[in-house]
């Protein structure tokens, strides 16, 4: 008997907790047809998927602007944004069952390397 | 019986913990009106654990890719991230499409001792951010002007090969720029004295058929997308007579008094002022103008900056008005639809409380995920962009991922 109040105890304390997502980040987004959906990814992968893109794009970005710099061509503007969005897989194995696309901007500024008062 | 009572005491915590908690859920305080005084506000609790790894995520993110490029004359200064919040309120990062209710711009965080050769060089350069799908106008363009841009967007049409028709394209953006244009110049002719728009936005989307779409109906990645943005350069012109009727000057004035006494006058250096303020404007069918939703179809959104410092005094009898705000009233049952568009009266009074409420809001988000960036980070806020919705009952809250603002505020971050 107190095996089962046991058992039950476990069993209604973790039915009841809040949804699992301490270790996920929650997407939220709308789909082209306008309905709501959500979908969790986990932090740490989210955080290696973000320091990817944002390296691949910062070195292209980076590169393509030294050599304009370079090539001194168009040197008129001091700050290049560029927008973009990463699509992660979400599924097991080769079951992909969806994926989310977040979106983020990235800044690039000139160094400027004159004194003050100039 | 003590068994029972075990069991019943479990089974008590377990749901209630869980029906109340709502850890991830902005709280209802946000979304809802309240008339009663002593009502605790909400201090962000239930989305602290979110924030707190939101900001942890992005403490060092893209830094060690710079440090092979750190000679280089070019470097990565900051990134824009955006939160959502579904329809129930949950919190979460934003993805796919629909509407962002936070928008957050992060920079390097730099040693206090380069902080102000920074602002010394940064103070004499303007930014050059030019975007090649956005056209600037301004009180002083003239039609040559307008023609020759649009000229150059047929151009860019054509080379693109995604549109057919542009004779169709032509037309319609003749008469769009034009009425941009006219919309600007009327305002110009009006005296703001405390709250002045000075910029106005317009976002289109042009189609493979040459048609102009505006809002929802435009498609990321599918259809062309162009802005127009109108900043006033001269000053204000009073033999100008504007085209605007009676009832958009009235709207106007009462607008500016609304922001005047909704909004704080800042007494000392605020840790969080105000950028700016968009509010979109909305036309109704009998020309009836009021607040409509941001990026709506076919009307740009007006910005406004607060120019003067002082008090501003202001008539108590004016806030007895009300101001026409374009609401979406769904229809019951059907969760996808569009709805459709009333104007609803509501009184200054409210729009007031609102506003303080939205702006309160602002401040405390900042004020919160601040606080979770470490100080060892090396990513900053340097400013927010918060975007706020009225629904069908009149309240004014956070947006959520499926409606359309109607009011957004600029906060910029002054807590060093």
């Amino acid at each position: 008997m107190k095996l089962k109040i046991f058992f039950l105890s476990v069993f209604i304390f973790l039915v009841s907790r809040p949804s699992s997502g301490e270790d996920a980040f929650p997407f939220i987004g709308l789909t082209p047809k306008g309905k709501s959906i959500e979908a969790s990814l986990s932090k740490k992968k989210w955080k290696e998927k973000m320091e990817k893109s944002i390296s691949y794009i910062s070195q292209s970005a980076l590169t393509s602007l030294e050599r304009i710099e370079g090539q001194q061509r168009s040197p008129s503007f001091e700050q290049v944004d560029i927008g973009s969005s990463i699509k992660i897989s979400l599924g097991l194995g080769t079951v992909v069952k969806g994926s989310i696309e977040p979106y983020f901007k990235l800044f690039f500024k000139k160094r400027r390397v004159q004194s003050i008062g100039e | 019986m003590g068994i029972r009572l075990i069991i019943s005491v479990i089974l008590f915590f377990s749901f209630s913990s869980r029906s109340f908690s709502k850890v991830g859920y902005l709280s209802n305080y946000w979304f809802t009106e309240s008339f009663e005084k002593n009502i605790q506000e909400d201090n962000f609790q239930s989305i602290d654990p979110f924030l707190s790894s939101y900001a942890i995520s992005y403490k060092d993110i893209g830094i060690n890719q710079q440090k092979s490029l750190k000679d280089g004359s070019w470097y990565l200064s900051g990134f824009q991230t955006s939160l959502a919040l579904g329809l129930k309120g949950k919190i979460g990062i934003h993805s796919w499409g629909g509407t962002k209710t936070i928008e957050i711009d992060w920079k390097r965080r730099a040693p206090k001792k380069t902080v102000s050769k920074e602002r010394t060089i940064l103070k004499n350069n303007k930014k050059l951010t030019g975007n090649k799908n956005t056209l600037f106008f301004n009180d002083k363009t003239t039609d040559e002007v307008i023609n020759s841009k649009v000229n150059f967007i047929i151009t860019k049409a054509r080379n693109s090969g995604r549109v057919r028709n542009l004779t169709k394209l032509e037309g319609e953006l003749k008469r769009i720029i034009t009425s941009f244009q006219l919309m600007g110049e009327s305002l110009t002719s009006h005296s703001f004295k405390s709250w002045r728009p000075v910029k106005l936005r317009l976002d289109l989307g042009i189609k493979g058929n040459g048609k102009v779409v505006f809002g929802p109906l435009i498609k990321m990645g599918g259809d062309l997308r162009l802005r127009l943005e109108w900043k006033k350069v001269k000053p204000i012109n009073k033999n100008i007579v504007g085209s605007f009727n009676k009832s958009a000057s009235s709207f106007f004035k009462k607008l500016e008094i609304l922001l005047n006494s909704s909004l704080p006058v800042a007494k000392k250096k605020s840790l969080y002022p105000i950028g700016h303020i968009e509010i979109g404007l909305g036309i109704g069918i009998n020309g009836g103008i009021g607040i409509g939703k941001i990026g709506g179809y076919g009307i740009p959104s007006i910005f406004f900056k607060k120019t003067s410092h002082g008090k501003e005094p202001y008539i108590n009898g004016l806030l007895e008005r009300s101001i026409p705000v374009m609401i979406e009233n769904k229809r019951n049952g059907e969760k996808n639809s569009m709805g459709s568009i009333i104007f609803l009266n509501l009184d200054e009074k409210r729009i007031k409380k609102g506003i303080r409420k939205a702006l309160k809001f602002s401040n405390k988000f900042m004020s919160k995920l601040n606080k979770k960036i470490e100080r060892n980070s090396k990513w900053e806020i340097k400013r927010i962009k918060t975007q706020f919705k009225f629904s069908s009952d009149g309240s004014l809250g956070p947006v959520k991922i499926s409606g359309i603002p109607h009011i957004a505020f600029y906060l910029r971050n002054n807590n060093k």
